[in-house]
């Protein structure tokens, strides 16, 4: 078996050995508490430059089905896995997560205390790593992590119309989004991020949707500019990076956490009541401070994340912008009251 | 919402005794509960008929009533104490049950009281299978194919409607009980006939069968805001079929996509809501189709349950703390996770390891019982092992049942080669699952089959097969190697999949102490990681531990305070149950008060010993050397506390001694004085007590000479066993031939041990705490029935009724003889037998005893606390403890047993302990004290009617008299030829009916078609026990109440004369102390 390191920026290292892809990728290192759903979380372009750490002792136990994606391809860099499943089991298995990975060059390491690795990264906070297959010298990869710098994430996502009619009332602006999140807009237009604001108006589009995606939401100063062209106009409607996107066309702050929410166990509840719902999370940005640019009425606080108390959906005052940082997964959650897409 | 203010007193019904299907999951829930809302502040009563439980302490609930869990006697404690609510969801099926008739029957209503936790209406929801039905498709849930009957017509035309294999599910009965898997039309007339007999609406579901499919289980809760939270999802590996009290679970699922198990959740909440649970939780149980992922809903239980207490335990969220909070209305946001400390109950736990839940079974106590693992559950106690894999946590799961194996096989305890490679066998056992299918997967892997092979024979998902097959492909890589040459590597590896030392010698060839002491030599340890509820996402303030070698960073938190450890008592079993566990518990509250750090360890996920808040930090680990030895140098301990575990710790008493381990208490060697016979007999002499007259064979000519010379009857058994294991008394040489001719386990390590009876002797148990120097009676039982019946399984009373003051004073000196000589430092406990003048010692065993809850609750002393405080140190004169307390009233202490689950076994005691719980019945009269013992045992003894009476030769003059008693009570006699005869040679009208064969309708008829409301049947020896067992094993399963001791026939009679007298009355174990508590 071929010998695999992971090598945190702060010089923390962990060896374990490889199953998926051969290589080495510099990426940011985060845990996630979900104990299935790795397929989703490769293919989720929020994952993006993202080394996965898995808490959870068995990884690829069913196996992988091309139906399950989030895209048409692979997003995050590397897995880090306690122990890799020898065999996978499902009715509906194509094929094992190894093959998979080593298809689509993502790195995978197993026998690695990923506990161990979960609390460092609590404690210390999410880093840069080093995942390598090739090299195991510790100091050359320690050089590169420091050095490296992260591209600009502005990746232009796929669009469904080339042309960029916009012919429907709803029409979602793709920062990254995942397969899950689009089914939700049936007939929705999907356009690039660079799309102005004077196209969406003069379609006559109504509902504006800014979906989620990976990266620092900040760094998308001009999508920002014309979604704070867009307030007031239309309904907008803000999902986990696209929620920061709106927040700060509002005039509110986002800051980057320390640790990021990712799992889907967390529970978010509108902190006047206490209801509220377990939601799947995967966001590193946070909102901070509200804005009150929202048409003079500002905003204000839909759901706080019970654990922490921090900002996971917000509106303004006349309820035409929602943004919430968590992907529902209740049965019953519907997009926040008055405000139906679809 | 804040709690609520217009209720302030609350009314638990608890589970009772310890049955199959309903064990001390409910102690715990219920312990769970009551502290939960005490700390509201509400005032709480409990009505438990179970003297063994830790929540019927006094502390744990205001007002406790150990009373028969009869509406009945619930009716008079509400009239009693007025409570403004009753929560019936933390009693199991029976506390449910019970909430639902009061209801139903208007009582509730006329008191005034209010059901919290689930309404009425959302219980019947969910249990009445047709409303949950059709509560089911208004949500567009699929149910197997079904419907409801009353009679056995309609259900034989439904049956052969749907079509063969069915599922028939009694309505209302826990554990499945009554239900079966039938595959044709014969099957289905005698399991209608059954399951309508047994369940209490005489309703049964009639069902598709979705055997083989997978069985996935979850634990879903709601509060009154709407937030509903799945706490955990299980799947069993032993697929739909096999009952899930019966099968080895793991948490949490393994084999399904997340978009599967999402749906899944997605009904749970559907479910939840549809059903209208809005402050409380339910397990519900799925059927998924592994060929194409359709799904059916099997049942829900709207109440904690013995799964619940799995998902707490797996998990470390206490879902019956929280199930109470919501009761009275707090919302799962207002809850904090003690375990984190910082988040809140409105949260899904996640977990970062695998656990696995393992059953253990009691075939051995019945082996006329079909061994076949069904839908009705037979398992009696189950453990939970945690591992950072599931090799490790499977492994570490076998050897935490105590089976005496230490792994999946390579043991050196595995079936020859000749049977375990033997083809048809192998396939036998994968097809028909029974309680060692674990071992036969290997056997078949080794054996050469495919994963899918085994697969398609036992419908185990291959993914589970597998994990088997890596174990043993690492078991062949480490038989390669002797110990001194094994790889580090190779055995750190071998240690990560959960090879046992024990396992490791075995391949090696080697002993389990050598490879213990060159691991540790070469740096081959474990590390401890926490259950944290959350997967290490928050640092927790309250975590639990266990071991593993699959990992790098140690997580312990041992400290350099203070500190004792506590060994638990493993699986319950039939012997060794919940009593062990109070005591356990009770040594950490003990150690905790006295400012030491309380260290537990335990493996049984049912018990209060393993809530995350009982002792200061909680080990759930094996209890073998090599488990508690790694823990204790982890640790270092100042002290271990091996007496109060039961049989278990006290296993590892010498092995864990002279491994250096500080054992407090009475010595070890005491304890070998006590258990060895011959020093036990020298001990004796020394002493001046006498004991049954004794010898030890090893084979079958020394047994016939003991036998003559000390004369029959006499008692053989094997030598260390529990709970009277496989001891018979036989009254001639023929049945000591036959004994010892069985009897393969002799050797002369293991001889068989050869007392003589004593026919007709009053069998006394008493229980004892001494300091060293001064020794107090904590109590003297009387036994009802006499000696010969194991005591476990026998009725007694406290305080005695029928000794001699004289007597008393000598099993009084003889007791503190004893204590002083074997400088007992906390509980001990004698068996006497009393016959004419001469006083016998039976037993002595320096350590608690399964009575020492119930001599708690008798006379209001916490003994084993004392006990533990004893053992630190302090002096019984220091702690006020110098008297034995006598109480005013007696309690009498009665046997449950769970013959209803092993159709055709004969209910006959003797020697052998085949309880599996206790009841309590106390009262100012004996009579209507052991009444009131009857009936919480469920023994429905009629107050008129026709009683049979078939008595023994021997039994035949003193029946006359009990049968005149039951005469002039009204009650009308029926008899076989030979007692009738008898009884009308004493002027007695006596109906007479034919023997079995001898014409119709005979005593079976009578039984079945509820003529007879009472049978008293002594055994009458080798020739009659055919039909005997046909008619005891026919009034078990028409549920007639049945006698088989004349001792316990005139303790009816006496106590129905007492009770048609004086009626009952109930009273608060608060109330019978408070005036005569203390020392006087």
């Amino acid at each position: 078996m071929t010998r695999a390191i992971l090598l945190l920026e702060d010089g923390t290292q962990f060896e374990g050995s490889s199953f998926g892809a051969e290589g080495e990728k510099i990426g940011e290192v985060i845990f996630n508490t979900q104990i299935i759903g790795w397929q989703e979380m490769l293919t989720d372009p929020s994952y993006s430059q993202k080394i996965i750490n898995i808490g959870y002792p068995h990884v690829g136990n069913y196996g992988i089905n091309d139906r399950l994606n989030e895209s048409d391809s692979t997003h995050a860099l590397a897995l880090i896995v306690k122990e890799y499943s020898k065999i996978y089991s499902n009715w509906q298995a194509k094929g094992s997560l190894a093959d998979f990975m080593k298809k689509n060059g993502v790195i995978g390491i197993e026998g690695i205390d990923t506990r161990a690795l979960t609390i460092h990264i609590r404690n210390h906070g999410e880093m840069r790593g080093i995942v390598s297959t090739k090299t195991y010298d510790v100091k050359a990869l320690a050089d590169k992590v420091k050095g490296y710098k992260f591209e600009n994430r502005n990746t232009k996502f796929e669009t469904n119309t080339k042309s960029q009619n916009i012919k429907s009332k709803t029409v979602v602006i793709n920062i990254g989004i995942n397969n899950s999140l689009l089914t939700k807009f049936p007939g929705a237009t999907i356009v690039s991020d660079d799309t102005t604001a004077e196209k969406i108006l003069a379609s006559g589009a109504e509902e504006v949707v800014i979906s989620s995606g990976p990266g620092d939401p900040r760094e998308l100063k001009s999508l920002v500019k014309e979604v704070g062209k867009l307030v007031g106009k239309v309904k907008l409607y803000g999902i986990q990076n696209g929620a920061c996107v709106l927040a700060l066309a509002l005039g509110g702050s986002v800051y980057k956490m320390k640790v990021g929410h990712h799992g889907m166990n967390i529970p978010v509840v509108d902190p006047k009541t206490g209801s509220g719902e377990i939601s799947m999370q995967n966001h590193s940005y946070g909102i901070e401070g509200l804005g009150t640019k929202g048409l003079g009425t500002g905003m204000e606080i839909v759901h706080v994340n019970l654990n922490d108390k921090t900002i996971e959906a917000f509106k303004t005052k006349d309820g035409k912008c929602i943004g919430t940082l968590y992907f529902p997964i209740d049965e019953r959650s519907k997009l926040p009251k008055g405000y139906k897409l679809v | 919402m804040p709690k609520r203010t217009d209720i302030k007193k609350i009314l638990i019904i608890s589970s009772g005794p310890i049955v199959i299907g309903q064990a001390c999951e409910f102690d715990y829930s219920g312990s769970q509960a009551c502290k939960a809302l005490r700390e509201e502040g509400y005032e709480t009563v409990l009505v438990n008929s179970n003297p063994a439980t830790i929540m019927t302490d006094p502390g744990m609930a205001d007002r406790t009533y150990i009373e028969p869990l009869e509406p009945e006697f619930i009716e008079k404690i509400i009239a009693k104490e007025r409570p403004d609510a009753l929560l019936p969801t933390l009693g199991g099926q029976t506390g449910l049950n019970m909430g639902f008739f009061l209801s139903k029957a208007g009582i509730l209503q006329k008191y005034g009281v209010e059901v919290i936790g689930a309404d009425a209406k959302a219980i019947e929801r969910a249990e009445d299978r047709e409303k949950f039905k059709e509560t089911m498709a208004s949500i567009g849930l699929a149910v197997p194919e079904s419907g409801t009957v009353t009679t056995v017509e309609a259900g034989m035309a439904l049956g052969e409607k749907i079509g063969f294999p069915l599922i028939l599910r009694p309505a209302f009965t826990m554990g499945g009980m009554g239900g079966s898997c039938v595959y044709n039309v014969d099957e289905l007339k005698k399991g209608l006939e059954y399951g309508l007999e047994v369940s209490p609406l005489h309703q049964i579901l009639v069902e598709q069968s979705v055997l083989g499919w997978k069985e996935v289980e979850f634990e879903v809760i709601r509060d009154c805001k709407d937030n509903v939270i799945i706490v955990t999802s299980m799947e069993n590996i032993d697929p739909m079929g096999v009952h899930t009290g019966d099968s080895i679970v793991v948490a949490p699922a393994q084999t399904l996509t997340t978009e599967e198990l999402v749906d899944l959740e997605n009904w749970c909440k559907k479910i939840i809501r549809a059903v209208g649970i809005n402050g409380g939780g339910t397990n519900i149980q799925f059927g998924v189709n592994p060929d194409n992922g359709k799904v059916v809903i099997i049942e829900i239980n709207p109440r904690v349950s013995r799964s619940s207490a799995l998902a707490s335990k797996a998990t470390g969220f206490p879902i019956a703390r929280i199930a109470a909070k919501l009761a009275v209305g707090f919302s799962l946001d207002e809850i904090v996770n003690q375990v984190t400390g910082k988040t809140f109950a409105f949260f899904e736990p996640t977990v970062d390891y695998a656990v696995f839940k393992v059953c253990r079974f009691a075939f051995e106590k019945f082996p006329d019982a079909d061994p076949i693992l069904t839908t009705s559950m037979k398992a009696v106690g189950e453990a939970m092992s945690i591992g950072r894999n599931y090799k490790e946590s499977l492994q570490k799961g076998i050897r935490s049942l105590e089976y005496r194996r230490f792994g999946i096989g390579a043991d050196g305890r595995d079936e020859p080669p000749a049977i375990a490679t033997d083809m048809e066998k192998i396939k036998n056992k994968l097809v028909y699952p029974q309680a060692d299918r674990i071992f036969w997967l290997r056997h078949a892997v080794k054996a050469g089959l495919t994963d899918q092979e085994i697969y398609e024979l036992s419908k185990i998902d291959p993914w589970f097969v597998h994990q088997i097959r890596e174990i043993v492909e690492m078991e062949e890589k480490v038989a390669k190697h002797k110990l001194a040459d094994i790889p580090d590597d190779l055995l750190k590896a071998a240690k990560g999949f959960g090879f046992s030392d024990r396992q490791i010698a075995f391949l090696t060839r080697s002993d389990e102490v050598e490879v213990y002491e060159h691991r540790k030599k070469h740096g081959i340890t474990p590390v401890y990681k926490l259950v944290d509820t959350c997967g290490g996402e928050f640092d927790p303030e309250r975590p639990y531990f266990y071991s593993t070698y699959d990992s790098t960073t140690n997580d312990c938190r041992a400290t350099d305070k203070k500190k004792v450890m506590v060994l638990g008592g493993g699986p319950n079993r039939i012997g060794q149950g919940i009593e062990f566990d109070y005591c356990c518990c009770h040594a950490s509250y003990a150690l905790k008060e006295a400012g030491y750090e309380a260290i537990m360890v335990n493996s049984n996920p049912e018990t209060v010993s393993t809530d995350f808040d009982t002792s200061t930090r909680l080990y759930f680990e094996p209890l073998t050397r090599e488990d508690v030895l790694q823990i204790v140098e982890a640790e270092k301990p100042e002290g271990v506390i091996i007496q109060f575990g039961g049989q278990t710790p006290l296993n590892l008493a010498k092995q864990l001694e002279d491994a250096g381990m500080p054992i407090i208490g009475t010595s070890v060697d005491s304890i070998d004085r006590a258990e060895d016979r011959k020093r036990f007999k020298s001990l004796l002499k020394k002493l001046k007590l006498t004991q049954p007259a004794n010898g030890t064979a090893v084979n079958i000519a020394e047994a016939r000479k003991i036998a003559k010379k000390i004369s029959y009857p006499v008692v053989v058994r094997p030598s260390y066993v529990l709970g009277g294991r496989a001891m018979m008394i036989v009254y001639d040489q023929q049945d000591l031939d036959e004994y010892m001719a069985k009897a393969v386990f002799a050797s002369p390590e293991r001889p068989v041990l050869i007392d003589k009876f004593l026919e007709d002797a009053i069998e006394v148990d008493v229980d004892c705490v001494a300091d060293g120097k001064q020794t107090v009676i904590c109590g003297i039982m009387e036994h009802i029935e006499e000696a010969g019946i194991h005591s476990g399984d026998s009725a007694c009373s406290l305080p005695t009724f029928s000794l001699s003051k004289s007597m008393l004073g000598e099993i009084r000196q003889a007791t503190f003889a004893l204590a002083k000589e074997l400088k007992v430092k906390g509980l001990m406990n004698i068996q006497y037998a009393v016959k004419g003048s001469t006083l016998y010692i039976l037993e002595v065993n320096p350590r608690a005893s399964r009575t020492v809850p119930f001599v708690a609750k008798a006379t209001g002393v916490p003994w084993a606390k004392i006990a533990t405080q004893v053992m630190l140190g302090h002096s019984l004169k220091k702690l006020g403890i110098e008297k034995e307390v006598i109480p005013k009233h007696f309690c009498v202490k009665e046997a449950v047993f769970p013959f209803n689950r092993f159709p055709g076994t004969d209910p006959v005691l003797g020697p052998e302990m085949k309880s599996t719980g206790e009841v309590m019945g106390a009262d100012k009269d004996l009579g209507v004290a052991y009444m009131k013992a009857q009936r919480a045992a469920g023994q429905k003894i009629p107050l008129e009617g026709k009683v049979f009476i078939s008595v023994n030769d021997h039994d035949k003059r003193t029946i006359t008299d009990i049968a005149k008693r039951f005469d002039s009570l009204g009650y009308k006699l029926v008899a076989t030829a030979g007692t009738a005869e008898v009884l009308r040679n004493s002027d007695l009208e006596v109906d007479e009916v034919a023997r079995l064969g001898e014409g119709r309708p005979d005593v079976l008829d009578l039984i079945k078609n509820g003529e007879v409301k009472l049978i008293i049947n002594t055994p009458g020896g080798k020739k009659t026990k055919i039909d005997e067992t046909k008619i005891r094993s026919g009034a078990i399963m028409n549920m007639v109440p049945i006698i088989t001791t004349i001792s316990a026939a005139r303790a009816t009679v006496n106590g129905l004369e007492a009770v048609k007298k004086k009626g009952f009355d109930v009273k608060a174990l608060q109330d019978y102390h408070s005036g005569d508590s203390g020392n006087n």
